[in-house]
Formats: structure tokens, C-alpha cells, sequence
């Protein structure tokens, strides 16, 4: 408990949904903010208009995104905003893998329907990397449940670390790093976002950086 | 040498403790199989299926566990590798069409063409049926429904409509409001704990193998479009 109060200060309130117990400090209520202000302007705005210019031609083509492919990125833009709200405030180790991994689901949902043979590769491939990653992500959490008998994040705080609880927490980084495309993995997450439609597809940013920032957090405070 | 030796109660044998880094080296050996299918395959699609290997061996480390909890948590562990390899899939159907230039894809009626289809005998499915109902609950309605599901490939079912199959689902709904109403009979009258036992067990048996029998349906609508 010591380790989150110093890490996010005083804790507001708790929500306790039987076992899933989140919970709302002041650094994970500044980032829900940016999540549900960066969400709502996403699901508000409209798709964009892109020039297309070829070489060779003096042409230059307007492009944009179907009325209904844009509807159902924006449907996966909100899904991927609620996923990142549970990932910044849960208070369960377990929920933290499902959230994770949900936002990368929902990540490459954002860019399923693009009509692009580059994009499409590089969703499949993040595809891939997303399938072999949820085993480390899961696999961690479930020797941190062998070690120590508990997910609770509260009580996980107070347990002394020792080397078999350091290979779980380095488990649990590299699952999170697949599946937020972080930095040895981000190839494909560059070639995804050569797809038109631009406002949608900054999502993948931001649930980058949330995915990042938590799982620092989650980091320091089992350690 | 015991991970868990501080937190394990009394009553649990040493072996079973000794079974946990057995099996999560058997899970790591797993993951080294599944891993080489993106070293070795150049086909997309078997890459998709070797790679689902990977999630077993994610299973196996959850299950390791060998408490309660982890029993509770295989559910949604299984549930996110389902989602991840539709996905997956999705997306490579998506873009075979788009290179091939394809709109509106036909689907073409290709049966399953194996050997054991032929000349497995139809008594399986009829066993199969009557073990599930001897079992009642979950399991039972998932033998139950593997039964149905053996008949639907190895039979003709020609005699049946979809009709008949739709009037299936509608009993399976049913019956799922039968197993409903069993819970909150045990919530409202705890004494009466025996018929609540009965109405839930056979609902749920009924439900299940019936949901087994909708993918036969699914299968012949899909194609006869």
C-alpha cells in the first residue's frame, strides 16, 4: 500500500466490483482525463481528407474513408479508450494482463478494414506478436500468483521482491511491450500508420504511451 | 525444491508441489514448439495455427497454478486466445481479398473430406448422447452435444429441416430459462435446494448439447445461400 501511495498519492476512492478493485489516485485521475478528453475528441471528429499526389501525373486524388468503415473505427476507437481506462485503474494484477491485451484486439481493429496491402501486413504481423506476447503477460502474472498466493496490487505491494518475483515482473514487461508495440516492436506499428483516416488511428499512440506509463507503475510497485 | 513452500497449506502432498517447475518447463518446451512455426513456416495461414500453440503453453503456466483462482482464470486466458486468433484471421481474409481484388466473396460448399467420416459407426454419437445424460450439468451437455455434432458429419441428416433445427434453438433457450429460474429458486428457497439441483443441472444439459447442434445449422445456411 505504502509503495502506490507514494507513487500516485493519497487514493481518492475505491470501486470495488466484488473482486476487481479499482482504484482512483490523482496520477491515475490525470490520466483517465487525457484518455476520456483524447477518446471524446476522436469520436467526435470526422475523417480526414488526404491528397494523394502520384509521380508522373499532375493530378492530385482526394482520398477518404467509407461512411461505414470509418463508423466501425470509430466504434473500435471508443472500445480501445474504455480498455485504456481499466488498464490505468485497476488495482488487480490479472485484469491488468486482460486489459492489456484487450487494447491490442482492439488496436488492430482500429486498422483491420483498411483497403491497403502494407497496412494489412503490418496488422497481421502485430497480430503475431500480439498472440506470442500474451504469453509472457499471462504467464507472469500467474507465477507472481504461484510465488505469492495473491493479485491484489495492494497486497503485492508489501511483499518482499526476490529473484523468482524479478523474472515474473520481467515477463509481464515484455508481454506489455508486444502488446502496446513498444520499442522493440514497433515496426509494425510504423507501417500501420501509413493508413488514411487519420484522426482514429492516433489512438495507437496514445495506448502506447498509457500502456507504458502503467506498466512502469505496476512495476515499481511490486517490486 | 518447493516455489511455493510458504503459502501452500499443510494438507497438499510434497510431490504435487514438486509438479510446478516440471510443468512450466513442459510449457516453456511448449512455446519453443510453437515459436519455431514463425521461424520455419512461410505460410501465413500455418503460421496463424503454430502459433496457437503458444497460447497452450500460456494455459498451461495459468493451470500450473493448480488453485481455485487459476481454475477461474483459464476461462478469460482461453477467451483472449480466441479473440486474438479470430482476429488474426479476420485480418488475413481481409487482405487475401484485397490483394485478389475481390468484393463480395462466394463461399463454395466443400465438405470435410476425411477418411474417418465414412466409416465411423452412427452408435458413437447415440453413446455419446446417453453418457451425457448420465453426466447432467456442464460436461454432460458438451458429450451430449458432440454426439449431435458426429451425427450432423457422419450421418445424412437429410430427413431434419432447418426448421426443425430452428425449433431446437428455441427449446435451447428455453431451457436455458430453466436453468435461470433453477438458480433463483436456490437464492429465494435454500430448502428446496434438490429441485433447484435438478432444474439447473437438466437446463443446462439441454442448453449446451443443443448449442452444439446450432453449429450443424450454421454450417448448412452459410453454404446454401
Amino acid at each position: 500500500m505504502n509503495e502506490i501511495i507514494n507513487l500516485n498519492g493519497p487514493i481518492i476512492a475505491h470501486i470495488p466490483f466484488l473482486d476487481i478493485v479499482l482504484y482512483i489516485s490523482p496520477f491515475s485521475l490525470a490520466l483517465v482525463s487525457v484518455i476520456v478528453a483524447f477518446t471524446i475528441f476522436l469520436a467526435l471528429s470526422k475523417p480526414e481528407l488526404r491528397s494523394v499526389a502520384r509521380f508522373g501525373e499532375d493530378i492530385v486524388r482526394t482520398t477518404t474513408v467509407e461512411e461505414k468503415e470509418a463508423k466501425f473505427r470509430r466504434f473500435m476507437t471508443i472500445l480501445c479508450g474504455i480498455a485504456l481506462i481499466g488498464v490505468v485503474t485497476t488495482g488487480d494484477l490479472f485484469n491488468f494482463a486482460l486489459f492489456v491485451s484487450l487494447t491490442g484486439i482492439t488496436n488492430m481493429g482500429i486498422f483491420a478494414g483498411v483497403k491497403d496491402r502494407h497496412v494489412l501486413d503490418a496488422t497481421f504481423n502485430y497480430g503475431l506478436v500480439l498472440m506470442i506476447c500474451s504469453l509472457p503477460l499471462f504467464g507472469g502474472v500467474a507465477m507472481i500468483l504461484a510465488k505469492t498466493g495473491t493479485l491484489s496490487m495492494s497486497i503485492l505491494a508489501n511483499i518482499p521482491t526476490n529473484p523468482i518475483l524479478n523474472m515474473s515482473r520481467m515477463l509481464l514487461l515484455i508481454g506489455a511491450f508486444g502488446e502496446g508495440a513498444l520499442a522493440p516492436f514497433f515496426a509494425t506499428k510504423v507501417e500501420m500508420i501509413r493508413a488514411k483516416g487519420a484522426p482514429y488511428i492516433n489512438m495507437m499512440h496514445l495506448s502506447s504511451l498509457m500502456v507504458f506509463t502503467r506498466i512502469i507503475e505496476v512495476l515499481l510497485i511490486l517490486g | 525444491m518447493p516455489l511455493t513452500d510458504s503459502i501452500v497449506p499443510t494438507v497438499v502432498p510434497n510431490i504435487i508441489i514438486n509438479f510446478y517447475p516440471i510443468a512450466i518447463l513442459i510449457a516453456i518446451l511448449t512455446a519453443v514448439i510453437g515459436l519455431s512455426g514463425v521461424v520455419l513456416e512461410r505460410d501465413d495461414f500455418q503460421k496463424i495455427l503454430i502459433l496457437q500453440i503458444v497460447t497452450y503453453a500460456m494455459l498451461m503456466i495459468v493451470a500450473a497454478v493448480g488453485t481455485d483462482l487459476a481454475e477461474a482464470l483459464i476461462l478469460p486466458g482461453l477467451v483472449v486466445s480466441l479473440a486474438e486468433i479470430l482476429a488474426v484471421t479476420e485480418v488475413l481474409i481481409f487482405r487475401e481479398y484485397t490483394k485478389r481484388g475481390i468484393k463480395n466473396p462466394k463461399l463454395e460448399h466443400k465438405p470435410v473430406d476425411m477418411e474417418i467420416l465414412k466409416t465411423a459407426i452412427p452408435l458413437t454419437s447415440i453413446l455419446c448422447v446417453i453418457y451425457g445424460t448420465i453426466l447432467t450439468g456442464f460436461t454432460g451437455g458438451a458429450v451430449a452435444g458432440a454426439g449431435i455434432l458426429i451425427y450432423l458429419f457422419i450421418g445424412k441428416p437429410k430427413g431434419l429441416s432447418p426448421r426443425f433445427w430452428e425449433e431446437m434453438s428455441g427449446v435451447s433457450g428455453l431451457a436455458w430459462c430453466l436453468w435461470l429460474l433453477g438458480f433463483l429458486l436456490y437464492f429465494l428457497n435454500p430448502r428446496l435446494w434438490l429441485v433447484a439441483l435438478f432444474m439447473s443441472g437438466g437446463g443446462i444439459i439441454i442448453k449446451v448439447a443443443l448449442k452444439f447442434g446450432l453449429l450443424g445449422i450454421l454450417n448448412r445456411e452459410e453454404f446454401n445461400r
